[in-house]
């Protein structure tokens, strides 16, 4: 990273760091002065966190009935 | 978790939320084995789900899938006596489906997570700032047709980024777990993490604004 304050491009690149909080103080500052004038940024970074919280709640896979009952009656043989 | 406010007013969850193996593992390794159906069904219905994400990744059809995940279970039953409690509980199940799908992880181009004609070349007046900035979201990210584009994106991703997508963003496995299960080093598995989310994130936007059509 640059003494510079990032391009976008560069910004688009370092966003995950940005997002885990990975990132070390100095360029994390860079960066944040970046988004304070750059719309189109804050945008990007807002878009991120919106897809990373969607994913978060995709529904989860079922557990069929059938595969269920036959896993705990493994589970109750073995214990036997 | 810090939830923050985004500039549509909607909440959104902090990025960095996970959801690590519960510390209680000793508590229910105990009752697994003295014979608590109560606490293997729970323990099935937390980790079922999940367990058949990460075998539809590594197989060939969803069948195989479902056998590969029923197998890894019994294996679990089996083994229960002999686990060491020297990685978690979940991490140990996940970790005898990974060795029984026999799946290696290939090395993938490290390609920008956004396409770079998305930016000023090096010899415009702004180089590097966006050619053609993103067009902002309305709250239909949130509609189900979205929800529904958004994990037919993820299945069509590269074999290791959907894995780490996944496991981190989906299942909340934190970056350590993540990298034990796959054998990844952290650096490789964050940049798997990047570029799986900057194409998400790209699907997402043409769907909902037709943004790089």
């Amino acid at each position: 990273m640059t003494e510079r304050v990032p391009t976008c491009r560069q910004v688009v690149e370092l966003v995950t760091e940005y997002l885990e909080g990975t990132m070390p103080a100095d360029e994390r500052e860079k960066l944040e002065l970046h988004l304070t004038v750059c719309n189109a940024c804050r945008t990007y970074i807002e878009q991120m966190r919106e897809t990373i919280a969607l994913t978060g709640r995709l529904s989860e896979e079922s557990l069929p009935d059938e595969t269920r009952e036959a896993l705990v009656e493994v589970f109750r043989n073995w214990n036997r | 978790m810090i939830a923050a406010a985004c500039s549509n007013g909607l909440e959104v969850m902090d990025p960095a939320f996970s959801r690590p193996a519960p510390e209680d593992d000793p508590v229910l390794v105990a009752r697994l084995r003295d014979g608590d159906d109560a606490a293997f069904e729970s323990l099935l219905r937390e980790n079922h789900g999940p367990l058949v994400r990460v075998a539809a990744a590594c197989c060939d059809s969803r069948e195989r899938a479902e056998q590969l995940a029923a197998e890894t279970w019994r294996a679990a039953i089996a083994g229960l006596d002999a686990f060491d409690g020297r990685t978690s509980l979940r991490s140990w199940i996940f970790g005898l489906l990974w060795e029984a799908a026999g799946t290696e992880i290939p090395e993938d181009d490290d390609e920008p997570a956004v396409d770079p004609g998305r930016f000023l070349p090096p010899d415009s007046a702004w180089p590097g700032h966006w050619a053609a900035a993103p067009i902002p979201w309305d709250n239909g990210a949130r509609a189900t047709p979205a929800i529904a584009h958004l994990e037919a994106a993820i299945e069509r991703l590269p074999l290791g980024q959907r894995l780490v997508i996944e496991l981190r963003d989906v299942d909340g496995w934190t970056p350590d777990e993540v990298s034990s299960l796959l054998g990844l080093p952290l650096a490789r598995q964050a940049s798997l993490l990047h570029r799986a989310r900057g194409a998400v994130r790209a699907s997402l936007a043409r769907t909902l604004t037709g943004e790089g059509r």
